[in-house]
């Protein structure tokens, strides 16, 4: 009888090789079992919906939980918000602005979604976060604060300065706001 | 960790947490158990039963066996078991099911005039 076994085992390497390797046996068999039970028909029409549904989403987990894809959004958001400083400097305060909106909002959405693929945040997780956006807030009040101060009565100020202290104000203020929206979750409580 | 913060689990990993309520199972019986409890109304793919186990495992709801209980069967097979948080969520999930369908059947049900 022909069951199509063949044909799944060659299908399954649409999966992630992770998923497929982990499981690959037991899908086989798993497969069989079906075949053996609903017939060849009924087990292909199961599996074919089964396959249509899956592999988009394990394929899209396995792209989004990947370091790569978080190293080089992590590399975006550091790069729009140097754009920011940038356009801050020369004076094109607009773009600055869109620029480091689009870097927050890269920089939550990341870090919900890895939040989301982990366990529930526990409350001494909450409140670390929020500690750190005090940190980061200080530093960004206290970056502004001493700026203001070192550049405030000169007449031409050195780009150099503006720009590093630019720099570190918008990135720990940014890292601040990013803590902040984070924080807004709600944290679960833990009993153990 | 607390089970509430799992609440309220996917209808997949609920299913799959039942089933495992009655024993160390490989996916293949799982998937049997799944059907029996639900009437066959819930009818799970093999990637949808493994990628939910996976998720389950991560979770530490669920674990692997090292072992295969059943001596005569192939070894190749995969056993999983309930942990005991597993064991708790489940419990917890049933009793917000149970809250509900309480809750569902007094708003329904026919007022007495």
């Amino acid at each position: 009888m022909l069951t199509g076994a063949p044909l799944y085992r060659a299908l399954l390497h649409l999966y992630p090789k992770a998923f497929r390797v982990h499981y690959g046996d037991d899908l086989t068999m798993h497969f069989a079992d079906l075949v053996a039970r609903d017939g060849p028909a009924a087990a292909w029409r199961r599996t074919a919906l089964d396959l249509l549904v899956t592999v988009p989403r394990y394929r899209m987990e396995s792209v989004m939980t990947s370091r790569r894809t978080t190293i080089s959004l992590v590399s975006l958001v550091v790069a729009l918000t140097a754009a920011a400083v940038g356009a801050f400097a020369a004076g094109f305060a607009p773009v600055g602005v869109i620029a480091l909106v689009i870097a927050v909002a890269l920089a939550v959405g990341e870090r919900s979604r890895l939040a989301r693929n982990m366990r529930p945040a526990s409350r001494e997780h909450h409140r670390r976060i929020l500690r750190w956006a005090a940190v980061l807030g200080a530093c960004a009040v206290a970056s502004l604060a001493v700026g203001l101060m070192d550049l405030g009565d000169r007449d031409s100020w050195p780009a150099g300065r503006v720009i590093a202290y630019n720099l570190v104000f918008f990135s720990t203020a940014t890292g601040a706001l990013a803590c902040i929206a984070a924080s807004l979750r709600r944290p679960h409580t833990t009993t153990s | 960790m607390d089970p509430s913060g799992f609440l309220p689990l996917p209808q997949a990993q609920f299913h799959v947490l039942v089933a495992l309520t009655g024993g160390e199972l490989h996916g293949y019986a799982i998937m049997q158990a799944v059907e029996q409890s639900s009437s066959g109304v819930v009818a799970m793919g093999p990637a949808t039963l493994y990628g939910t186990l996976k998720r389950l495992c991560q979770a530490d709801l669920t674990e692997e066996l090292a072992h295969r209980p059943a001596g005569n069967d192939d070894q190749r097979r995969r056993y999983y078991r309930l942990t005991s948080l597993g064991r708790a969520v489940c419990l917890a999930e049933a009793d917000r099911l149970e809250r509900l369908v309480r809750f569902s059947r007094a708003n329904l049900r026919p007022k007495m005039t």
